[in-house]
């Protein structure tokens, strides 16, 4: 008890002392003194601490007896004395403010109360409300250290209790690699030798053959009972996996179907095929490399004739083939395989592409005209004036939009279509290319014709954009439409065929249609006919309105974001498995049989100088769930 | 099995899983079945329950006539009485190692019992304490410091006791006042809270040597429990009917009030996860709240099950053990349709897909009726009715109080804070 108590206040930064109540308790304070001087005094203080506990045990009070005497402050001194809580608390504040540093605010708090105890005009209910509010402003202030741990405990996604405090994580600077390293190759040595000498790396060699010893010897003697039981259920898993495999295998290799080996073959085949794809647009390199290596074994295959009619089995086949179908089939496939295999393959150089753009330049205006669309800024309008398709253009009005100095009498009834071929939309991108490179570009122009000009275009923009922004004829549109979608559909019976002529681009008689099809019933009165600027949803269903969220729940703040967490799936019909086991996760685990402690010092870490004010800190941090 | 997940072929999802969470809140209310069993061998009401802080299996008990008995919760047997006290046990702590189990009682003793179970006892020997204490206070409750052989208990006063040492080590007073519950902060383990008769909640710093702060409510509260995994909350059962969660660094504004029960609560738990809370009520009901909720989300109730005297978490977080006025200790589920026993793989990802899509749908009407849907005995719900009717008259009077005043002369008070009477320094 002695030992956990001093442990305890031994560690603690900041004591709580209060050494002035007289001598009981500082007789009683054996347990932090420590030293030899009060193994002298022991038996003394004890004597007197039993003869005032009899006497006080006489008068039927409880013994008030201090487990905590800490040290004395002996430099108290030098701290003024107060005369009030409001003066103490308004110097505190001051001090505060003045940005004294934390330690020594701390120190003023315990020296308060003591303050408060030396000063004999203090009345003794003031002086122990002062003290107790001290005392709870420091508890307050302890107690916060745990912040960190706590708010992250609420706000992590999983807890998984047994909470498990941190392990210790070890730093390992660079001048301790260093220090590790062993010069082990000759190479190393040789450097070493040149670096430090001799000795140093006989000595290094010698550590680390001693330190290899001691490793050797403590693996072996490492793995306890269970580990070695794991060691040894994993190995015999293993060899059980190893020896399914084999089985496998060997009952593949067995098959004697031959549709089965030739469907194998097939699918390999397809396999490479489809390999061979991927690569040819993953690493080309590597495509051609594998093309390569394909020419290899197809020269092999013009040697060797492997594939040909020639060999024991396809004679043998041959002889057969008339009556048999299956041989024929084979003998067939064999050839075929043959000639794929012997066939040259097209390897398209690069060369041939060269030509193709060649060719492209030369048919003019669909090079250019993708020449303008990936980049505008090589937007060359004399080419543009060249091709056909543009000649709808003015071109003069283009060529002022192309000269700097003549930019500000841009007219922009060039978009307007009587300029510009509407339906070659793409020519308008040139056009707005140029404006925009010509007003980045060129400073030779004036700054207040730039003002004008970016302000006409503003409104041309809003105009634009809100013309045909009509509200009211959108409004009976939109009521229109659901006037129409609420009528009573006309049913068409008419089946094709009966009573007609049979062929290609034969009429429908109208005629017929209109005697088969079956009328719709009137449309109901619908109650916002009379009403203009209203539309009244009638489909609307009273039962589905007790399944449908009145309220928005509570994080939410918006309609959207919660209909947005209703709308995504979490099951794993219309999910991949890993996913639904990420989003069904559960909050809180808890281990059957498993006892849950109440959070200790163990979460905490020491604050070190220099970090943020908050006491603890998170030790641990799960990156991953545990899916249950 | 092999799927496509393209939405376009998957329409309806949203309806199906809506139907899925219907289904899964429905097995639910189907599969909640929280009595597991009655714990019956005590002579007398019994008085309080001791969870051992190592051993689960583990109980405690005492009762009104002097008797603590240990009991095996897994096998669901008494495997030891102590003839303890003369009159009530009012309390039982352990020491932080477990092996010793400190008792109080009205008898003004204090007795230390080892834990373990003696090798042999021969029969009719009546087994007596390790260590006794006696002692000229009253003794109310006992609580034991977290780290060291401190222990605490209160009564006329709050005292602090060091391991067998037979006077206290330290007495604190703040006012007259007689206290009835003290309970140590097993986290920030310097700091203990007691309840007091004044109505009044009191802090102490053992270090400090002496109380720190006192919040005053309108009503007496009853017991105190800090919260486990946030070592500065703490809640109280309050006469009022309520349970009250704080924060000790803001007395003045409760973190939470947990309404439902319709007769004083006498006990409450936290669950070791520190997320839920049980309470133990004069009204014949247990009641489950989630820490953050204000109304309860489960309430268990036996037709024979009476008045409660104290309530406990277990602390691998599945039980729930409630001591009553009828001599019995019942061992409820903490969750009421869980299935106990080890879960194959695949009932488990089930279950927590159920559980996951209750969660989504939760705010659908449906869906909330169906989970909160609740049986309770026709006197809970008549009180429930009749409460409802006074806190309408009420909140209707303060309004007609308010319209009618010079506007600003009656403040609107946050319901949290309408039962703060106030912080004493």
């Amino acid at each position: 008890m002695e030992s956990l108590l001093k442990g305890q206040f031994s560690d603690e930064d900041e004591s709580y002392e209060d050494d002035s109540d007289g001598p009981i308790e500082s007789a009683a304070g054996n347990g932090e003194a420590g030293g030899d001087e009060d193994e002298v005094g022991h038996s003394g203080l004890l004597e007197t601490l039993g003869a005032k506990r009899r006497d006080l045990g006489l008068k039927g009070k409880a013994l008030k007896i201090t487990e905590f005497q800490s040290i004395s402050n002996d430099d108290r001194g030098e701290l003024p004395t107060f005369r009030g809580v409001k003066a103490l608390r308004d110097a505190r504040k001051k001090k505060k403010k003045s940005k004294v540093s934390k330690d020594e605010d701390e120190g003023d708090d315990e020296d308060f109360i003591d303050d408060m105890q030396d000063d004999p005009t203090m009345t003794k209910p003031i002086l122990e409300r002062s003290k107790r509010s001290a005392l709870y402003e420091n508890v307050k202030k302890d107690v916060s250290k745990w912040n960190a741990v706590v708010y992250h405990n609420r706000a992590a996604e999983q807890l998984v209790f047994p909470l498990r405090s941190g392990e210790k994580i070890s730093k390992r600077s660079i001048k301790d690699a260093a220090d590790e390293f062993v010069p082990q190759t000759p190479l190393e040595e040789e450097m070493a030798k040149i670096l430090y000498g001799d000795d140093y790396v006989q000595k290094k060699k010698a550590e680390l053959h001693s330190k290899d010893d001691g490793k050797t010897e403590d693996e072996s003697y490492n793995l306890s009972v269970e580990e070695a039981l794991e060691m040894h259920k994993e190995m015999a898993r293993l060899r059980a996996l190893q020896s399914y495999e084999m089985a496998k295998a060997k009952r593949r290799s067995k098959i004697k179907s031959k549709t089965y080996h030739r469907l194998l073959r097939k699918e390999k085949i397809k396999k490479q095929m489809k390999d061979f794809e991927e690569l040819k647009l993953k690493d080309p390199g590597a495509a051609i490399e594998k093309l390569q290596e394909l020419e290899v074994s197809r020269i092999r295959e013009r040697m060797t004739l492997k594939h040909r009619n020639t060999s024991k089995w396809a004679k043998s086949h041959a002889a057969r083939a008339k009556y048999d179908k299956d041989s024929r089939i084979a003998l067939s496939e064999q050839l075929k395989l043959s000639k794929d295999l012997t066939q040259k393959q097209a390897v398209s150089s690069d060369e041939s592409e060269d030509e193709e753009v060649e060719s492209h330049q030369k048919d003019g205006d669909a090079y250019q005209v993708k020449d303008l669309d990936i980049n505008p800024s090589e937007f060359n309008i004399e080419t543009l004036a060249n091709s056909k398709k543009f000649s709808s253009l003015n071109l003069l009005a283009l060529r002022s939009l192309a000269t700097p100095e003549t930019a500000p009498e841009v007219d922009h009834s060039l978009t307007s279509a009587n300029l510009i071929n509407p339906k070659n939309f793409l020519v308008i991108n040139p056009k707005f290319h140029a404006v925009k490179e010509l007003t980045i570009d060129s400073e030779l122009l004036q700054d207040d014709s730039e003002v004008l000009n970016e302000e006409e275009d503003q409104r041309m923009v809003i105009a634009e954009a809100f013309e045909d922004d009509d509200v009211v004829a959108d409004f009976q549109q939109r009521k229109s439409d659901e006037v129409d979608a609420s009528k009573p559909k006309d049913i068409d019976l008419t089946l094709p065929g009966w009573g007609d002529w049979g062929g290609k681009d034969v009429v429908k008689r109208k005629k017929k249609q209109k005697r088969i099809l079956r009328k719709g019933p009137p449309p109901p009165r619908r109650k916002d006919a009379r009403l203009s600027h209203v539309i009244i949803n009638e489909t609307a269903n009273a039962k589905f309105r007790e399944h449908q969220v009145r309220n928005l729940p509570f994080p939410f703040k918006r309609v959207q974001d919660f209909e947005k967490t209703i709308r995504a799936p979490i099951g794993r019909t219309w999910l991949p498995e890993k996913a639904t086991k990420n989003l069904t996760a559960p909050k809180v685990i808890t281990k059957l049989g498993a006892v849950i402690k109440p959070l200790n010092e163990d979460f905490l870490v020491k604050k070190t100088p220099g970090r943020g004010d908050v006491g603890g800190h998170v030790k641990l941090v799960r990156s991953t769930k545990i899916t249950k | 099995m092999p799927r496509n997940y393209d939405p376009a072929l998957h329409p309806f999802e949203i309806q199906r899983e809506y139907t899925r969470a219907l289904n899964a809140v429905k097995l639910e209310r189907v599969f909640a079945k929280p009595f597991v069993g009655a714990l019956d061998g005590h002579g007398d009401i019994v008085s309080c329950l001791g969870k051992h802080p190592n051993q689960i299996a583990w109980l405690f008990s005492g009762d009104a006539d002097g008797t603590v008995k240990q009991w095996n919760i897994a096998m669901k047997k008494c495997v030891r009485t102590l003839k303890a006290h003369s009159g009530y046990v009012r309390g039982i702590s352990f020491t932080p190692d477990g092996e010793t189990m400190i008792s109080v009682g009205d008898d003004k003793n204090i007795h230390f019992w080892d834990t373990c179970l003696p090798t042999s006892l021969e029969v009719g020997v009546k087994e007596s304490a390790k260590f006794s204490i006696p002692t000229k206070y009253n003794l109310a409750s006992v609580s034991s410091h977290a780290k060291t052989k401190m222990f605490a208990t209160c009564g006329d006063s709050c005292l602090l006791w060091e391991g067998e040492r037979r006077l206290p080590v330290q007495e604190f007073e703040w006012g007259v006042d007689s206290l009835n519950c003290v309970r140590f902060n097993q986290s920030q383990v310097d700091v203990l809270a007691a309840c007091a008769s004044d109505r009044s909640i009191m802090l102490y710093d053992i270090r400090g040597k002496s109380p720190i702060r006192k919040v005053v409510l309108s009503l007496k509260s009853n017991a105190l429990c800090w919260n486990p995994q946030e070592p500065f909350v703490f809640a109280v059962a309050n006469e009022d009917y309520n349970s009250y969660a704080f924060d000790m660094r803001r007395l003045k504004h409760p973190l939470n009030i947990y309404k439902d029960h319709v007769d004083a609560v006498i006990d409450l738990d936290f669950s070791p996860t520190g997320k839920e809370l049980v309470t133990g009520s004069w009204d014949k009901t247990v009641r489950l709240f989630e820490v953050d909720k204000g109304h309860s989300r489960e309430v268990y109730h036996t037709k024979r099950m009476q008045r409660l005297t104290s309530v406990m978490w277990t602390l691998d977080n599945k039980y729930i053990l409630t001591g009553s006025d009828e001599m019995n200790i019942r061992i409820w589920k903490a969750k009421a349709w869980e299935k106990l026993g080890v879960l194959k793989t695949r009932e488990r990802e089930a279950l927590s897909y159920n559980e996951a899509l209750k969660d989504k749908f939760a705010s659908f009407p449906q869906v909330k009726r169906i989970m909160r849907h609740r049986h309770v005995p026709k006197h809970v719900y008549q009180a429930k009715k009749e409460l409802r009717i006074i806190k309408d008259s009420k909140s209707r009077k303060e309004g007609n109080r308010r319209a009618h005043s010079k506007p600003g002369t009656v403040p609107t008070v946050p319901e949290r804070e309408k039962n703060i009477v106030a912080e004493m320094e």
